[in-house]
């Protein structure tokens, strides 16, 4: 990571996940492994945010505040919890849109029964950064607390932020993901006239006739800590967060540019961050959303930029829980070290052949001797984030 | 010791603030501060103002919620504003 202290490295300490495909990391694994059933609209159904809050504090969070606080709970248990200065403890947590169901619920509370029945809790749940908030109370960590908005690169950003906060030395601890559950009618409406959403159902990443993303919610947050008190205080490390990007297309609010410029640029920004060959990547968790754009224009990139490295999107099962989503597959690679296994591209049966040639993963889960890994997300607004993960 | 049975008023304000603030009936005491005996806070108190005007058809204008500290007080207030609204 550049600008990181000399000697400062970031270790992945502690995963944790809420996703349609599993609560948990383990469930979530499994999930990867296992064929998606078709579902344009991929909800996590059984999830109750009990565990982690009273009724009365859930009345006053919104979802999305509950699948961060899931996910967070989850990786602080994994990691063992570290002790940290409360002070050098630090939370970065990115959304999309944030709060947004609370605020479709107040709008229809305004219309029908008017301002005086509007929720005096309607701000603090809806603010993009409730989630980031809540997770600085439970853990009483007093550092930098922030929230990245980004669209679907929130999450992506969400961790290279973090990770850049342990490597300068600002922060020994830090909560770094996403989180968002915003399938309101209105978002959904939105989505659908803009034709982004698959009407089969099936996300079929680099494929042939794949017909826009299936859209999910989740959230899932990382614990990173600087390597080597992690190593000393004896934390299973996953994965080390070598480097990262983030990148703009300075093109069009939707559209990528052309030719996978911006995603080429930014992977290419990226290893320059964490000083590593692009031949020496071995593998790319792909945005993959399964738009004809997008992957048509990562395929481009990935190709342009690296060797021949196995390329996955996980988005075939997980669908695509926008700006969760690059935490969600940060996961999936912190597992993809831990299992020595990388998860298949769900829902694709070949490559679409107008791609340009890389080495999806189809199938089944493919073995890997854990090398380099690359995780790419790219978010409306042209917004470009990449993440470097080496084996600690 | 027997006490006197609560009024229907009363006892449906207990039901509301035990379902909207998570506390048990036996705390709301006449003399309990709802921000530091109750962990009222103050948007809480405002929800909660919600909640009794919209049982008792009543409105709680906010100077009054204002000058309300403790659980007794409030009990007072949605008396006061019930008898005005049936007067």
């Amino acid at each position: 990571v550049r600008g990181a202290v000399e000697g400062r490295r970031v270790a992945i300490t502690g995963v944790g996940v809420v996703a349609p495909c599993g609560i948990g990391a383990e469930s979530f694994w499994a999930g990867l492994l296992a064929e998606p059933a078709p579902l344009q609209q991929r909800r996590v159904d059984d999830f109750d945010p009990a565990p982690w809050f009273s009724p009365k504090q859930a009345r006053h969070t919104d979802r999305f505040t509950h699948l961060a606080v899931a996910a967070a709970e989850e990786a602080l248990a994994d990691s063992g919890r570290p002790e940290v200065d409360p002070v050098r403890g630090g939370v970065s947590l990115g959304t999309g849109i944030g709060g947004v169901g609370t605020l479709e619920t107040q709008v229809g509370v305004l219309a029908e029964r008017g301002a005086r029945r509007v929720s005096p809790f309607t701000i603090p749940m809806v603010m993009p950064n409730a989630g980031a908030a809540e997770l600085s109370m439970r853990t009483g960590w007093r550092g930098p607390c922030e929230t990245i908005t980004t669209a679907c690169a929130a999450g992506t950003h969400s961790i290279a932020a973090g990770a850049r906060l342990v490597a300068s030395g600002q922060c020994d601890a830090v909560l770094a993901g996403g989180a968002e559950s915003s399938m309101t009618p209105t978002t959904l409406a939105g989505f659908t006239r803009m034709t982004a959403l698959s009407s089969s159902g099936v996300s079929r990443p680099f494929g042939a006739g794949r017909d826009g993303f299936c859209i999910s919610e989740g959230a899932a947050v990382l614990v990173l800590e600087e390597l080597g008190a992690a190593r000393a205080r004896g934390a299973r490390v996953y994965a080390e967060i070598a480097g990262g990007a983030s990148t703009a297309d300075a093109h069009h609010i939707t559209a990528p540019a052309p030719a996978g410029r911006g995603a080429a640029e930014c992977m290419r920004t990226a290893l320059d961050d964490a000083d590593v060959a692009p031949d020496e990547v071995a593998h790319v968790n792909a945005h993959g959303t399964s738009t004809p754009l997008n992957d048509a224009a990562e395929a481009a990139a990935v190709a342009a930029v690296l060797g021949s490295p196995a390329v996955t999107s996980i988005k075939g099962v997980t669908g695509h829980s926008l700006g969760a989503s690059g935490a969600v597959e940060a996961v999936g690679v912190a597992l993809s070290y831990l299992h020595g296994q990388l998860p298949p591209t769900a829902g694709t049966a070949e490559l679409d052949p107008d791609l340009a040639a890389i080495d999806l993963v189809l199938g089944g889960p493919r073995a890997w001797e854990p090398g380099v890994a690359l995780s790419n997300s790219f978010g409306f607004g042209g917004h470009n984030g990449t993440l470097v993960f080496r084996p600690a | 010791v027997s006490q006197p049975p609560p009024d229907p008023l009363e006892a449906r304000l207990v039901e509301l603030a035990v379902a909207h603030l998570d506390i048990a009936p036996n705390r709301l005491r006449p003399d309990a501060l709802l921000g530091e005996d109750l962990g009222v806070d103050s948007l809480a108190a405002l929800e909660l103002g919600m909640v009794l005007e919209d049982e008792f058809g009543i409105e709680l204008p906010d100077d009054v919620l204002a000058d309300v500290l403790t659980y007794g007080d409030l009990v007072a207030a949605v008396r006061s504003r019930v008898r005005t609204a049936q007067a």
